[in-house]
């Protein structure tokens, strides 16, 4: 059985798709460490929600746990953060490190340009460099 | 300057993926293309006068496939089309922006190359870059160690990144 095709997307070539699809927040009404997270939801995330219409975002109250930020992007995989005894800018920070990520795992990058396509000038070989002269 | 690259393909031997052509060995002396500094916000048109540099370039249109070499940041940056620049974090640029560069050293193809001085003349080229990611890198530990000096330090960064897609890269005569 052949392997199925997969399309080789290039976002950003012709148009570019935000990765990050879904935001959800949880959060305990009752401990501490909700705190700040709770704090973040009444003053900030509507202001989020409204610049980002193409994340979905969904607050759920998870009781009994720390307060945790979960997101979902194109590639089916999720990133989990968890907030607990932070302050609202601190949250600001981790939600918009959630939706500026792509949903790949964090790795080093060794190289300045990643490239699938051919080198243009070809690749060297001695016999057709230029010849020498004894 | 426009430059070339000299008998690539000058001989029968076959290569696997692209047909032989002979290329002439072509030198053109450095008249004209007369490059400006360019700055990040405002490209200054340089008026091309001569007739030569208007060959150069024609020269550099026919053919089929092209690189460029981009400064970002004061770095140079080897792109083609549809490639993935890595760079650390810019700071005022949003996901999905779309960046013109315009300060190229070199501009070139298979047999040809354009040499900037120090950049090549805006008027030559259209190169654009969409800001696709921002993510964080792996963590990076550097170790360093006097031995039989009882002086040892770990120190561990968490590199930020702004990940650019070359989104056009055209040649314009």
């Amino acid at each position: 059985m052949p392997a199925p095709l997969h399309p080789v997307l290039k976002n950003g070539v012709g148009a570019f798709i935000p990765q990050c699809r879904r935001l959800v927040f949880h959060y305990c009404e009752r401990s501490g460490s909700s705190r700040g997270m709770i704090e973040y939801l009444k003053k900030d995330l509507i202001q989020f929600a409204k610049e980002h219409p193409h994340v979905e975002v969904i607050v759920t109250p998870r009781p009994s746990k720390h307060p945790v930020i979960r997101g979902l992007y194109l590639n089916g995989k999720d990133k989990v953060v968890c907030v607990r005894n932070m302050e609202p800018t601190d949250i600001a920070g981790k939600v918009a490190l959630l939706k500026e990520s792509a949903g790949n795992r964090m790795k080093v990058f060794k190289k300045p340009v990643i490239s699938t396509t051919e080198s243009v000038r070809g690749i060297w070989s001695p016999f057709h460099a230029t010849p020498h002269k004894i | 300057m426009l430059r070339s690259f000299t008998s690539r393909m000058v001989g029968a031997a076959q290569r696997t993926n692209s047909a032989v052509a002979t290329s002439a060995v072509r030198l053109f002396s450095a008249t004209s293309t007369a490059s400006q500094v360019a700055t990040p916000t405002s490209s200054t048109a340089s008026p091309s006068t001569s007739s030569s540099s208007d060959s150069e370039i024609s020269l550099l249109r026919n053919q089929l496939k092209y690189y460029a070499v981009a400064e970002i940041k004061n770095r140079p940056y080897l792109i083609t089309k549809n490639d993935i620049i890595v760079l650390d974090r810019l700071k005022d640029v949003q996901l999905g922006d779309v960046i013109e560069l315009n300060q190229i050293k070199e501009l070139g193809s298979k047999d040809y190359a354009i040499q900037g001085a120090p950049y090549v003349s805006s008027e030559y080229y259209s190169i654009k870059a969409t800001v696709i990611e921002q993510p964080k890198g792996k963590i990076v530990e550097t170790f360093k160690k006097k031995r039989r000096k009882h002086f040892q330090r770990r120190y561990h960064i968490k590199p930020l990144h702004t990940l650019l897609r070359v989104s056009e890269l055209e040649v314009k005569a």
